[in-house]
């Protein structure tokens, strides 16, 4: 069951906007999100859904593949609609009035823009998480945090936390199925119980996880050691992140669209 | 305790592109009180038969019958859809995996790993009392656990079992299992990272409790020769199917299949098809230097008097 | 010339209260330039402490620690040191950091500061090596224990080492990672010359060595050829060490006074010993 879940969900592909610089989409993405909080038109909806469509499109991932990032926030989107067509006041007639319930225009209009902001928004990170592999993520966002070491923010440590957290995940989920499965071998029981109980029967799948965790830690550092590493100072990298043609061509895209959302 | 094993399949990952069928139609039979190697290289599907034989996987196809007592029933149909339901059914099925797991014990790899508790004593009562025993009933079974894997109860019951050596933690940990006094007792690879002294002492208390309990054991291993010596059985697995079965002597004879398949036969079976190819003729079921070394002595005093050897 | 040694090497760990007890005891090596040194023991031995006083990870209570002319208490050289020793752990897992082959090799070199075309040169020769060069964009969880084993052999070699210390390295795996491990072992020492120390409790690993060193209890109790150190049947017996098969019926077969020599090895040293017995 828990091999199920999968981080960072990486789509391999071989499309332009996998091959752009990640610091570009970092950049790209969060311009991204800012433009969904200026646009509240219709037509700037449609630019934005045109713009983001035509990424997902270039990016070569399926559009059911995107979407599925949008399963566990479901319950979120149905929500806020509900919350928002219900309890926005009008100035008008309302809509429907049965009751204590009464539904204005307006609040129709702005339940339908939340949600349809929620699917943008989710759709957009899930793009860059989709199209960027976990170590240029981590190497993009090291190379962004770069100009703050000076007011001394450990840029490589985070970044290189990252790296090592991420390299873990598949080994600790693994480790936690293999010791469920043998307490599970000696009668305990996660599965029933009320909550108290449930808590419980976690001590053991959780002592030896946590024992196991700081073991391999200490071992990681020690091999770590063993290979000369001293943090970041002086350290140099394999690939260096340069920035392409197609980054610039992307820029001035991008700029175009943040530049049609203000106007809308 | 006798298990019968019917057309038992596994896929992992069902109608994915990953889909593999872990084990393939395996059909076994294994009488009471066998000492069984079930040897096999990684992959090759004997962890995933293991896990079916306690209830931890759920079969795709096929039973398993353990002393008459259908195992997998109840465990492959569907959960209910209605909530009701869902809670009688998860009763159901709670109370029979406890039967399960009373009638099979599984000691998995490197078991130390799953130490939790503050005392010895805690840790191995834990299987117990999950089985519902009470106090004095699950007390009596953790001295004899402890008993039974030589580490002295009144000595060690209230320490810690992570101030003890690598290799101790490892029988505790199996003393937790043997503690649920499983009628059948299944372990992976318990020799797995132990030095040569370690290995000989777990497998050597294995075999004790064999002889004195009567009870059935299936170890899982890489070793050939270690199994060889212990075992009176050997089943083993390659890409989900049993290839080989039968008393080591037997299994042995296919030198060839077997390194095909990608297993290590103990150095003493090339000796002795080595000196057969040079005309020895000695008998081509030998497994243990002990009996290498009788039969070779046997040819050589009388060599000696004939004159002709090679 | 001598790439390892040590003098009079005393090690006691630092939560130990008792003044007399040492995890190694008087610990004397020479090891040459290009030499293929196997140290077996039981668990507890001290064959691990050992291994790491060379990499400079513990220091000597006593004694020295010389490794390429570099005295290992001199902190200074802490980095070379460790750049000249390389060190492969037991645990493939706990020894990988990136979460992409080629990167996770290329980890070693990026901490010497390299140039990146350097790094990159370095990192596919690495690969080669090992012969895992198809493997270098998968994700070290997606291997086998085998293959981790040989890319973490990967990440030490791009530093280009003079001598490699192995601890352990094949404890963990099943035998045909094993194998795979072991016969990487002897390229590196067999065509890339490098000086090999290799830590284990097989005694199959320690057959083809140009030395083996036996330790109990914190000291070196044998020493000598595969040949010298595995005819001394009862002694390694004693310490609850393996003696190879052929050895071992060798051995019985001499006691009953049949002209075999105690030091075979191998199947094919015994087999033609018998046929010449007439």
């Amino acid at each position: 069951m828990l091999r199920d879940i999968t981080i960072g969900q990486y789509y391999t592909e071989n499309s332009v906007i996998h091959k752009m610089d990640p610091r570009f989409k970092i950049i790209a993405s969060m311009l991204y999100l800012v433009s969904l909080f200026l646009v509240n038109q219709i037509v700037a909806y449609v630019a934005v859904i045109i713009f983001i469509g035509t990424v997902i499109k270039l990016s070569k991932v399926p559009l059911g593949f995107v979407m599925r990032g949008l399963k566990p926030i479901l319950m979120l989107i149905v929500f806020a609609f509900t919350i928002n067509i219900f309890l926005t006041p009008g100035q008008g007639a309302p809509l429907v009035d049965i009751g204590f319930i009464t539904i204005y225009p307006e609040g129709v209009e702005r339940a339908f823009f939340m949600a349809i902001r929620l699917v943008l928004l989710i759709v957009g990170t899930s793009l860059l998480t989709l199209t960027t592999s976990p170590i240029e993520l981590t190497d993009g966002i090291e190379y962004l945090l770069n100009p703050f070491k000076k007011i001394g923010l450990p840029a490589h440590e985070l970044a290189m936390m990252m790296t090592i957290a991420l390299r873990f995940i598949p080994t600790l989920l693994e480790e936690t199925d293999k010791i469920m499965k043998a307490q599970m071998a000696r009668g305990a029981d996660f599965e029933s119980g009320n909550i108290m109980n449930r808590a419980k029967a976690l001590i053991p799948l959780l002592v030896p996880l946590f024992i196991s965790a700081f073991r391999r830690a200490d071992e990681l550092a020690m091999a770590m050691e063993a290979r000369c590493y001293r943090g970041g100072e002086g350290r140099t990298r394999m690939k260096v992140l340069k920035y392409s043609r197609l980054d610039v061509l992307g820029g001035v895209v991008v700029v175009l669209y943040m530049a049609v959302c203000v106007v809308l | 305790m006798s298990i019968k094993i019917v057309e038992l399949s596994h896929i992992y990952d069902k109608n994915t592109p990953n889909e593999t069928r872990a084990i393939d139609h395996i059909n076994l039979d294994i009488s009471s009180g066998q000492f069984i190697g079930l040897i096999g290289h990684t992959g090759s599907g004997k962890s995933t038969l293991i896990q079916h034989l306690n209830g931890l996987l759920k079969p795709s196809e096929g039973d398993i019958i353990v002393s008459g007592y259908n195992i997998t029933e109840g465990l492959k149909t569907e959960i209910p859809k209605k909530r009701s339901e869902r809670k009688a059914d998860a009763k159901a099925r709670k109370k029979r995996l406890i039967e399960v797991r009373k009638r099979v014990g599984l000691v998995f790899q490197y078991p130390e790993y799953q130490l939790f508790e503050e005392t010895i004593e805690k840790d191995i009562a834990f299987g117990p009392t999950n089985l519902g025993l009470g106090e004095t009933e699950v007390k009596r079974r953790v001295i004899e656990a402890m008993e039974l894997v030589g580490i002295d109860y009144e000595e060690y019951k209230d320490r810690s079992p992570f101030e003890l050596s690598g290799g101790q933690k490892r029988r505790v940990a199996i003393a937790g299992v043997l503690a649920m006094k499983p009628e059948v007792l299944i372990l992976d690879e318990p020799t797995a990272g132990l030095d040569p002294r370690g290995r000989d002492e777990i497998l050597g208390q294995i075999k004790r409790l064999h002889d004195k309990e009567g009870i059935t054991v299936i170890i899982v291993s890489h070793s050939m020769e270690d199994m060889a010596k212990i075992s009176e059985r050997l089943i083993v697995m390659n890409q989900g199917k049993i290839v080989l079965d039968g008393s080591p002597k037997e299994v042995f004879r296919n030198i060839e299949m077997l390194e095909e398949i990608g297993l290590a036969v103990p150095q003493i079976s090339y000796l002795i098809r080595a000196l057969n190819a040079r005309g020895f003729e000695i008998d081509a079921d030998i497994l243990t230097v002990q009996e290498a070394f009788e039969q070779l002595s046997l040819k050589l005093q009388r060599k000696k008097k004939s004159g002709d050897l090679c | 010339m001598i790439m390892i040694k040590t003098e009079n090497l005393f090690f006691r760990y630092g939560d130990e209260k008792d003044e007399d007890k040492f995890a190694l005891r008087d610990i004397n090596l020479h090891i040459k330039e290009g030499e293929f040194v196997v140290i077996i023991g039981h668990n507890g031995s001290g064959k691990s402490t050992l291994s790491k006083l060379l990499n400079g990870i513990y220091f000597p209570t006593q004694g020295k620690i010389i490794i390429d002319h570099m005295d290992t208490s001199d902190e200074s050289l802490i980095w070379e040191i460790r750049k000249t020793a390389g060190m492969v752990f037991q645990n493939p897992d706990n020894q990988l950091v990136a979460t992409i082959v080629e990167e996770d090799v290329a980890f070693g070199p990026e901490n010497l500061g390299l140039p990146s075309a350097e790094i990159r040169k370095r990192v596919d020769e690495a690969l080669e090596v090992v012969k895992m060069e198809d493997y270098k964009r998968k994700p070290p969880h997606h291997l086998s224990g085998g293959q981790k084993q040989r890319v973490a052999i990967a990440g030490i070699l791009a530093m280009k080492p003079k001598c490699i210390i192995f601890d352990e390295p094949t404890a963990m795996l099943d035998p045909s990672g094993r194998k795979e491990v072991i016969q990487t072992i002897h390229h590196l020492n067999k065509t890339e010359k490098m000086t090999i120390v290799h830590i284990t409790h097989f005694m199959d690993e320690a057959v083809n060595a140009d030395r083996i060193l036996v330790m109990d209890e914190g000291e070196i109790v044998l020493e000598g050829t595969p040949k010298e150190v595995f005819s001394k049947v009862e002694e390694l017996r004693k310490i609850g060490l393996d003696v190879p098969q052929v050895t071992l019926l060798s051995h019985e077969l001499a006691k009953q006074g049949f002209e075999v020599s105690s030091q075979n090895l191998t199947v094919e040293e015994l087999v033609n010993e018998l046929c010449q017995l007439k």
